[in-house]
C-alpha cells in the first residue's frame, strides 16, 4: 500500500511535468511586458499591457502614427459633411482573422456596442460624443455627433475604438476577449496562457504590408529587474519599461540597445483647491517654488523624465512649449507663504497609492516643504480607496499621473481642469476658472486648428499661473532591445506596433 | 476508517461556510468602490451608478451573499470583474502552476530536509550537525525576494544554466523558483526531523532494538525514523498548503503564473468574485491536505489505524 501510494505520487508529478514540457512553440520575437494582459476586448480594461497586445490584433478607422499624425487606417479617407457629421470611406478588401469581410456594418456594430450602457466599457467616455452611426453602404459610414467635437478623429484613433467583427463577438458571447479575439490587424491571436504569456501569429491575409515576424510572444514579467535580466540573458528580444536603475546597467551591455522616448504622460501633485489653505493661489505657487523638481528628475527618475512646465507632455498636440517651469527658490516660497498669511507654515498631508516612485517623490517633497515650515504627512492608500476619496474631495494634496493617450490637448486638459469635471470624471483638484472653461469649451467645438491652438496655449498659461498642480515631470520610457532586433518604432502612447520588427542574424 | 473520512468531509461544510461569510464581509466592508476601480480615473457618475446597479452592489449584503452562495453551489463562481473571464476557468488555469511548483518544492525539501535532519540527530553537536543547523537557520531567515534575485544572478546571469523567469515548458523553468520556494520549508523540515529524531532515539524501544543486535542503520531508518516522521508529516502538510497559497513573492519574481499572484492582483482591484473563489479554493485545498495528512498517520502509526478500523 505504501509503495503504491508513493508510486502514485511519483506518477502524478511526472505527468504534471510532462504536460508542461509539451511542444515548445516556434517563437520568433519574444517581448517582456510589464504584466500579463487583462483581456483582449478593446472595449475592456484600458490597461497598458493589454493595449500593447491589442495594438497588434486590432485596427482603428484612423491611425495615429509614431509622430501622432492622423493617417488613414481602416478608413481610407474622411470628410466633415457638416459641423456634427463625419463621413468615412472604408478600405475595401480587408478581412478579419475569421475570414469575414470588413464592412460599414462592423463599424456601426462596434460603436453601438461601445456605447451600450449594459456593456459598461471603461472607455465609453472616449466616444461619448457619438450620436448616431449610419451605414450609407457597405464601404461608407457616417458618424453624427451630439454637438461639434473637434478631437473626434483623434478619439477614433484610440485603440479602444478598434473595429470588431460583429459575427465573432456575437458567437463568442461572454467569452469574447478572453477566449476569442478577432481583428483586422497584422497579427492574429493564437493562445493565452493566463498569467504567463500570449502568443500571436502573422495574419496571412492582412491587407497591408505583412508582418515581418512569424510569431510574437508577449510575456508578463512584473519585476523590473527580472525583465532587464531576461533581456540581458536573451530570454526575450524586447523588454518594455526598463527601470531607471536597470537602464544604467544595460547601457554598458553591447548586446542590448536602449530606445528612449518621451511619452504622453505627466506626473503631478494636485492641490484640493476648495480646501484651506490651497484655495489661496499664493500657497499653491509657494509650494511650486519650494520643491526641487530637478532633483526629482535626476535622483528619482535618473534622467527618465523631463521637467514639466505645463500639465501636458510636449508631445501632445496643443502643448504650450513656451511656458517656463517654476524656479526652485525656497526664499521666495517663504515670502509667498507669509504674504498668504502663513508665515509659520502649516500642517497638511499628501495622498498616494502604493507606487515606489511616487513614494520617493513624496519623501523629497516632505523634506523640501519642511524647509519652508510646511509639515507634510505622507499617506499611502489602496488604489480603490484613493480613487474614491480623491473623487469625493477628502484630500489635501495627492500624487497622480495622467496620460493624454489621444495625443490631443483636449484629453489632457478638459477632464482635469474643466469646472464640469469635478471628482470621478477627472478633476480631482476641484479647481476651475471661468476663462479656462470658456477656452476649453471653445477648443472642443471649433474645427479651426489655429483657434484651437491659441485657446489651449492661453488655457495652459492660466493653469500655470494659477497652479492647481505642483507641476512635476513628463515621463520618458525606455525600451530595451537585443542588438539583432530591427524595425522597432516606439509610439508615444506606449502601444507600439510590432509588425515591422524582425531579427537579423 | 471510511466513517472517519466521511465525518471529516462533513465537517468541511460548516468550515467552508464560515470562511465564505468571513471573506465576503471583509471584501464588502473594506473601503474602495469596485465600480470606480473598474472604470478607472475618468468615469462619469452616471456610468458608475449604472455599473454598481448591474453588479448588484446596491443590494443588501445578505442578499448578495445568498445569490453568490446559490451560484457557488452549482460551481458557478461568477465572472471576474476585470477580465470578464469565468472565475472557475481562471482558477483552473492558475492552480496547476501553483500545484506543480509546490509539489516540486516539497519534494526538494523532503529529499534534502529529512536526510539532513537524520544525520544531524545521529551525530548531534558534530561539525556536520552545526553546519546543517546554521544552514537551516539561514534558510528560514532568508527573504524569498532576495534569495530569488541572488539565484537568478548566479545561475541565470553568471552561469546561464537556468532561465530567469517564466513557465514556458521544460524542467529548467522549475529549478530556481522551486529552490526559492522550497528553501524555508527544507530548513524547517530538517530542524523538525532532527529534534523529533533526537527524542525518539532516547526511547526505551530503541535501546531494546539495539540490544537485540540490530544494525545501526536498521534501528535508525526502520525503528526511529518512522516514528519521528509523524510530526514531520504534519509540517509537510501545512507547508504544502502555504507553498500553494503563499508563493506570491516567488511567483512575482519568477513571473510564475500561479494563483497567489492572481489573488493579490484581485485584492488590489477589488475583484470580488476572483478573491472569493480563490480563497474558497485555498480552503478546500488546505482541508483536503489535512485529510490526507490524517490518513497518512494511519500508515505511519498502526495505533491510529486500529483506533478507526
Amino acid at each position: 500500500m505504501r509503495k503504491n501510494l508513493s508510486i502514485h505520487v511519483l506518477m502524478t508529478v511526472v505527468l504534471m511535468l510532462a504536460l508542461t514540457v509539451g511542444a515548445s512553440a516556434d517563437v520568433s520575437i519574444s517581448v517582456a511586458n510589464t504584466s500579463d494582459i487583462v483581456d483582449l476586448d478593446p472595449q475592456g480594461q484600458n490597461d497598458v499591457p493589454s493595449s500593447r497586445v491589442r495594438a497588434q490584433i486590432y485596427e482603428t478607422l484612423v491611425f495615429q502614427d509614431a509622430n501622432l499624425n492622423l493617417v488613414p487606417g481602416l478608413a481610407v479617407s474622411w470628410e466633415q459633411v457638416d459641423e456634427t457629421t463625419f463621413e468615412f470611406a472604408l478600405r475595401e478588401g480587408v478581412v478579419f482573422h475569421n475570414g469575414e469581410p470588413f464592412t460599414a456594418h462592423d463599424v456601426k456594430f462596434t460603436l453601438t456596442r461601445h456605447l451600450d450602457p449594459e456593456n459598461n466599457s471603461p472607455t465609453q467616455f472616449l466616444i461619448g460624443f457619438v450620436d448616431e452611426v449610419i451605414v450609407v453602404d457597405d464601404y461608407r459610414v457616417r458618424i453624427t455627433m451630439k454637438e461639434p467635437f473637434a478631437p473626434a478623429l483623434s478619439h477614433l484613433a484610440h485603440p479602444a475604438t478598434s473595429v470588431l467583427n460583429e459575427k465573432a463577438v456575437l458567437e463568442a458571447g461572454e467569452d469574447y476577449g478572453t477566449q476569442v479575439a478577432i481583428g483586422t490587424g497584422p497579427f492574429r491571436f493564437v493562445s493565452w496562457a493566463v498569467g504567463s504569456h500570449v502568443d500571436l501569429a502573422r495574419f496571412g491575409d492582412y491587407w497591408g504590408e505583412p508582418a515581418k515576424a512569424d510569431r510574437l510572444r508577449f510575456r508578463g514579467i512584473p519585476e523590473n529587474t527580472v525583465r532587464a535580466i531576461e533581456l540581458e540573458t536573451g530570454g526575450v528580444d524586447i523588454a518594455y519599461n526598463i527601470a531607471p536603475m536597470d537602464e544604467l546597467i544595460l547601457e554598458a551591455n553591447p548586446l542590448v540597445v536602449l530606445d528612449k522616448f518621451e511619452t504622453l504622460a505627466t506626473h503631478y501633485v494636485g492641490f484640493n483647491a476648495q480646501k484651506e489653505p490651497f484655495d489661496n493661489v499664493l500657497v499653491r505657487r509657494a509650494i511650486n517654488h519650494a520643491i526641487d523638481v530637478d532633483a526629482i528628475v535626476d535622483y528619482i527618475y535618473t534622467g527618465q523624465a523631463i521637467r514639466a512646465a505645463s500639465p501636458i507632455s510636449s508631445q501632445v498636440w496643443g502643448a504650450n512649449t513656451d511656458l517656463e517651469p517654476y524656479e526652485f527658490n525656497p526664499q521666495l516660497a517663504r515670502e509667498l507663504l507669509a504674504e498668504a498669511g502663513y508665515p509659520d507654515g502649516f500642517s497638511t498631508s499628501v495622498w498616494l497609492n502604493d507606487n515606489p516612485l511616487r513614494m520617493e517623490i513624496a519623501e523629497m517633497a516632505q523634506a523640501n516643504l519642511a524647509d519652508i515650515g510646511i509639515d507634510l504627512e505622507i499617506q499611502i492608500l489602496p488604489w480603490g480607496t484613493y480613487l474614491e476619496d480623491t473623487a469625493a474631495g477628502r484630500h489635501d494634496m495627492f500624487i497622480l499621473g495622467w496620460s493624454s493617450v489621444t495625443g490631443d490637448a483636449d484629453y489632457g486638459l478638459y477632464a482635469l481642469f474643466h469646472g464640469s469635471q469635478f471628482g470621478n470624471a477627472g478633476n480631482r483638484t476641484f479647481w476651475s476658472h471661468p476663462r479656462v472653461d470658456e477656452l476649453l469649451d471653445l477648443a472642443r467645438v471649433t474645427a479651426d486648428e489655429d483657434v484651437r491652438l491659441a485657446a489651449y496655449w492661453e488655457a495652459q498659461e492660466i493653469i500655470s499661473e494659477e497652479a492647481p498642480w505642483l507641476f512635476l515631470i513628463a515621463t520618458m520610457e525606455v525600451t530595451g532591445l537585443r542588438n539583432n532586433i530591427t524595425g522597432f518604432e516606439p509610439h508615444p502612447a506606449s502601444h507600439h506596433k510590432l509588425h515591422t520588427v524582425t531579427r537579423v542574424e | 476508517m471510511l466513517t472517519y473520512i466521511i465525518k471529516r468531509f462533513l465537517m468541511l461544510i460548516p468550515v467552508l461556510l464560515g470562511i465564505s461569510i468571513f471573506v465576503f464581509l471583509i471584501l464588502h466592508l473594506t473601503p474602495g468602490d469596485p465600480a470606480a476601480l473598474m472604470l478607472g480615473e475618468h468615469a462619469p457618475e452616471e456610468q458608475l451608478a449604472s455599473l454598481r446597479e448591474q453588479m448588484g452592489l446596491n443590494r443588501p449584503l445578505p442578499i448578495q451573499y445568498v445569490t453568490w452562495l446559490g451560484r457557488a453551489l452549482r460551481l458557478d463562481l461568477g465572472r471576474s470583474l476585470r477580465s470578464n473571464r469565468q472565475v472557475t476557468q481562471e482558477i483552473a488555469q492558475r492552480l496547476p502552476a501553483s500545484a506543480e511548483l509546490a509539489i516540486v518544492a516539497v519534494l526538494f525539501s523532503l529529499v534534502v530536509g529529512i536526510p539532513v535532519g537524520v544525520i544531524s540527530a545521529v551525530k548531534p553537536n558534530s561539525i556536520i550537525d552545526n553546519v546543517a543547523m546554521v544552514g537551516a537557520l539561514t534558510g528560514i531567515g532568508m527573504p524569498a525576494f532576495w534569495q530569488g534575485l541572488m539565484l537568478i544572478l548566479i545561475f541565470s546571469v553568471t552561469f546561464g544554466w537556468f532561465p530567469s523567469s517564466g513557465r514556458l515548458g521544460g524542467w529548467q523553468y522549475y529549478v530556481l523558483p522551486a529552490l526559492t520556494l522550497g528553501t524555508a520549508s527544507t530548513a524547517s523540515i530538517a530542524r523538525m526531523t532532527r529534534s523529533t529524531m533526537l527524542e525518539v532515539i532516547q526511547q526505551d524501544y530503541i535501546r531494546t532494538a539495539r540490544s537485540k543486535g540490530l544494525t545501526n542503520r536498521v534501528v535508525i531508518l526502520r525503528h526511529a525514523l518512522r516514528n519521528a516522521l509523524i510530526p514531520v508529516v504534519t509540517i509537510v502538510g501545512l507547508q504544502f498548503g502555504t507553498l500553494m497559497a503563499g508563493a506570491v513573492l516567488t511567483e512575482t519574481i519568477f513571473a510564475w503564473p500561479g494563483i497567489g499572484r492572481m489573488v493579490v492582483d484581485a485584492i488590489n482591484s477589488k475583484d470580488f468574485p476572483v478573491v472569493q473563489g480563490a480563497i474558497m479554493t485555498f480552503a478546500i485545498v488546505y482541508a483536503l491536505i489535512n485529510l490526507v495528512v490524517d490518513i497518512l498517520y494511519a500508515f505511519l502509526d498502526p495505533r491510529v489505524k486500529t483506533r478507526y478500523s
